[in-house]
Parts: structure tokens; sequence; C-alpha cells
């Protein structure tokens, strides 16, 4: 597993661990993504169970597992939380935030003690970091691709996390975690987003929504990060899409028939 | 390493099986108590249909019988809740040892790796061990290697580890409940056994003076038959139980030893 720090300014960081180049090939691969604000942590998307024990091992690197606070899931994906239930025999403290659409979904993923999630309203809501950390937005990102789904952005750091928004299945680990090539990284996204996202709608409507926000980085939970013109192009080029629109196969019968 | 802990996890997962297996069967017992009860009822209506004196050895015997399946049901009940204790158990041990399974693996990829560790005497330690029980983390965390590092990361595989070796003596007080359930439950299949040797005599009895009377004789007969297959059945599953119940017990005793069992199929 690797991981790398994005941001680091005045005790405010973002890490981000993933490529791990020893996990299964059929497991997607996964970017997991820490703040830690002034000693307190908060884990986005920390993963799936397979691939537990490698981002625990990595997030030991900078953060005491005891100052994990707070654990944010975009969507219901077992690929985002279906490690809950670790983190929280860790450290049953940590407070869990998610749509509140899958709150009883994502509960299934117990394995013993009840998994107590917060639920974030339709609107979004702020979520503090520990007692002592700063405050975040979770963003509503409905439909992009779950029906409740949130990016979340720290306004101190001007970084967005986009869930799957931006994602990308880039072809092996030694891919760079910062996308430089634009042009070279649309082939990995492009199949992606077309089959994933269902709504070209609520994909506009939250791209308009992130424009406001002015991120100077967006960090999707698969592929690469974008960072300084890169986040513009990234936006121009999710407009451009209309996803969603797989219109099935023609049934046998009727190609019969037109035969 | 990893491997014979997936073994010892496995085994716990087949442990969880058998329970299974033997809470089914458990409950099955309830139908054949049943079963009993309503023959005793038409033995009881039988007898006292017949004339005279000749029927009351018959009658005496059957309301004897007819106070077997309510021996029985008490027992039978007792074994199912002994049995569905057993199920929660071992259903919480395979959580308990899925997630330790997790956290070892956490602890020994955030060991340190390269020249740092394999300058130690002993560097293979971590892959000698098995992990099965307490006393395997214990030597892993009074390694020197353990203690390599910045002093965050040694903060946190301690803290892990520490977590580990709570998590194994709860899966050990786990294993250990389940045993006594396992002897408890063979107890009370004894006594479900001697009950059935009871109805099995009783209705040995009734044959024999089902013998001496005419016609009437014949459904005593019968009945004493259907009370023999009846007791058959109940001694066949009362057996099926006992063998999964001597094979829990042996898997038990190797897990709480922190051994485990390679063959799939049943234990020696």
């Amino acid at each position: 597993m690797q991981s790398k720090t994005l941001f680091n300014e005045n005790g405010h960081q973002w890490i981000v661990i993933g490529r791990d180049p020893h996990k299964d090939a059929h497991v997607i691969d996964t970017n997991e993504y820490v703040i830690i604000s002034r000693g307190q942590a908060m884990l986005l998307d920390p993963g799936g169970i397979q691939i537990f024990p490698q981002v625990l091992a990595e997030l030991a690197k900078y953060v005491r597992v005891q100052d994990i606070r707070v654990i944010f899931a975009s969507h219901q994906d077992p690929d985002i939380s279906s490690s809950l239930a670790m983190w929280l025999d860790l450290n049953p403290d940590i407070k869990t935030y998610c749509s509140w659409l899958w709150t009883g979904f994502i509960s299934h993923f117990s394995t013993g003690t009840a998994i107590e999630l917060n639920a974030i309203p339709d609107e979004g809501m702020r979520i503090k970091i520990g007692d002592l950390g700063v405050e975040v937005e979770a963003v509503p990102a409905h439909y992009c691709h779950s029906s409740g789904n949130f990016s979340l952005y720290d306004p101190l750091a001007g970084i967005l996390f986009s869930g799957d928004i931006g994602s990308a299945l880039v072809p092996s680990h030694e891919a760079g975690l910062i996308v430089t090539d634009f042009d070279q990284h649309i082939q990995y996204m492009r199949g992606f987003h077309l089959r994933w996202m269902p709504s070209t709608t609520a994909l506009r409507s939250w791209t308009q929504r992130i424009r406001a926000l002015k991120p100077r980085m967006i960090c999707p939970q698969h592929g690469s990060v974008f960072q300084g013109d890169m986040v513009t192009r990234l936006l121009d080029w999710l407009d451009s899409l209309e996803v969603g629109q797989w219109k099935g196969s023609t049934p046998p019968r009727e190609s019969a028939k037109a035969a | 390493m990893l491997d014979a802990l997936g073994l010892f996890k496995r085994n716990i997962n087949q442990l969880f099986g058998i329970c299974v297996d033997i809470m089914n069967t458990g409950r099955s017992l309830q139908l054949l108590s049943s079963s009993m009860q309503t023959l005793a009822n038409n033995g009881v209506i039988q007898a006292a249909k017949i004339g005279g004196g000749k029927g009351r050895p018959i009658l005496a015997l059957v309301e004897s019988l007819n106070q077997t399946p309510r021996e029985i049901k008490p027992e039978v009940e007792a074994i199912e809740q002994l049995c569905a204790e057993l199920a929660r158990l071992t259903a919480q041990s395979s959580n308990i040892v899925w997630r330790y399974y997790q956290l070892i693996a956490s602890v020994l990829v955030a060991m340190p790796q390269g020249r740092q560790a394999s300058c130690l005497m002993d560097r293979d330690l971590p892959s000698r061990l098995r992990f099965t029980t307490t006393a395997d983390i214990s030597r892993l965390m009074s390694h020197p290697s353990f203690q390599f590092g910045e002093p965050l990361e040694r903060d946190n595989r301690s803290s892990i580890a520490a977590i580990c070796q709570a998590n194994l003596t709860e899966l050990h007080a786990r294993l250990s409940e389940a045993l006594r359930c396992l002897n408890d439950t063979r107890r009370a299949l004894h006594g479900l056994k001697m009950i059935g040797l009871t109805a099995r005599y009783m209705a040995f009895c009734i044959a024999s003076e089902a013998a001496a009377l005419d016609e009437g004789g014949m459904n005593f007969k019968t009945l004493a038959a259907e009370i023999g297959h009846v007791v058959d059945e109940l001694d066949a599953r009362t057996h099926a139980m006992k063998s999964s119940i001597d094979e829990g017990q042996s898997l038990v005793e190797l897990l709480l030893k922190g051994d485990s069992y390679a063959k799939q199929d049943t234990l020696q």
C-alpha cells in the first residue's frame, strides 16, 4: 500500500492511501483518505474488508488509532465501508456518518456490536473532526452514483473528496496518484462514468455546486487525484458527458423479426 | 503464519456448522415427543374399550406409557436451549476470530520490513508463530523488531496487538463455554436415552399382554410396534447428535490449545 501527503499546513493534513500491489486482482483498487486536524483524524471511505489490514498498517504511520474520531461514508457500497465493523472494533468511539438513506443498510456490516450511524440529511451538513478539529462539509452528490451520495469538502485545505465522481480504473498499481495528463487519463474514466453514473442531470447539478466551492484539489475514491488546472478540466469534462444511456440489447425475438 | 491462522478460523466456522446440526437435530426431537404422546393417548382409548378385567393390565401400562412424553418434553426443551446457546456461542466465536484475523494481519503488515528487521538474529520469528494463542502474540510483542520504527508506529502496533490479545482471550472464553455446553448436551441426551429405554420396555410389556387378548390384541401389537419405531428414531437421532457432539468436542479441545484440524470431513 502506498500513501502520500496531499496537504500539510499548520497541523492540518490530507493523506491518500492506495495502490496496493498485493491486493487480489479481482478486488477493485480504491483510495482511502484521512484528514488529520489538530491531532484528530477523519477517515473518508475507509474501504472494503479485504484491504483493511493494509490500510490500517499504512494509516498507523500517520495517526494514533485512538485518535481516529470520525468516519465518513460517501455511499453504501461494500468497497466504501464493509470494513466499518473493524474500525469500530478498534475504536468504538468513532462517529460514523452516511446518507440517511443508507444507515439501516450499512448497519448490516456489523459483526457483533451494533453499528450506529449518524444520518446525513439530503441537503448535507457540517461535520466536526473530533472535539478539536475543524469542520468539513458533506456536499450532496445524490445519483452520482448512489441515490443517497455525498462528497466532502474541506474549506481549510480547499480539497474536495468526490467519492466515485472523477474515478478511474487505472491499469496498474504503478499509475501515478496525481493526474498529470488529463487527455491521457480520460480513457480510464470514461467507461466508469458512462456506466456507473445514472443521471446526467444529477451530474451537472453536482458540477455546478462544486464550481461554486472552487476546490483546489478533487480526490476521487478510485484512480488519481486532480489538482490545479486539472480540477477545471475534470468539471468541464463531466459537464460534457451524457451518462446513464444504456438502452439494453435487442431481444432475440425482435432481431429475428427484423431479419 | 496466516495459513495456519486461516485454518484455525475455518475450523471455528466448521464448529459453528456442527453446532447448527446439533441444534437442528435437537429441535426435531420435539416432533418425536409429540408422536409418542399421540400413540400413548391412542393406547389409553383402546384399553378403555376392552370390557371386563382383561383390559386392566394394558390400561395400567398405557397410562404409565402416557407419562413418558411428559418426561421427555422438559428434557427435549433443555436440550433445545443448550443447542441454541451452543449455536450462539459458536456464532460469536466466528465473528471474533474473523475480526482477530484482520487485526493480526494488520500488525504483521505494520511490522518493520527490510534491513532494519533482517539484522535481527531471529528475523523469521513472525513467520514461525501461528498466532492462535495469546502466548504467540506475547512472543511477537517481546521480539526486538516489534520495537523498531517511529514512536507513533510502535504505539499503534502495541495497541492493535493488545486488542488482538483481548480478542483471543474472548475467543477462548467463548470456546470454553461452548465446550461446557457440549458436555451438558451430552448429559441431557443420556437422560433422554433412559426415557427411551423405559418406553421400549413398556412397549414390550404391552405386546406381551396383547398376546393374551383375542382380536382386540392386534391394536396393541401395532401400538407396541409403533412405539418401538418412535424409540428407534429417537435412538438414531440421539446417536447422530452424540457423533456431532464428539466431533465438536474434539475440535473445541484442539482450538483451545491453539491447534487446528486440516481435514475437511469428519474428525478422527
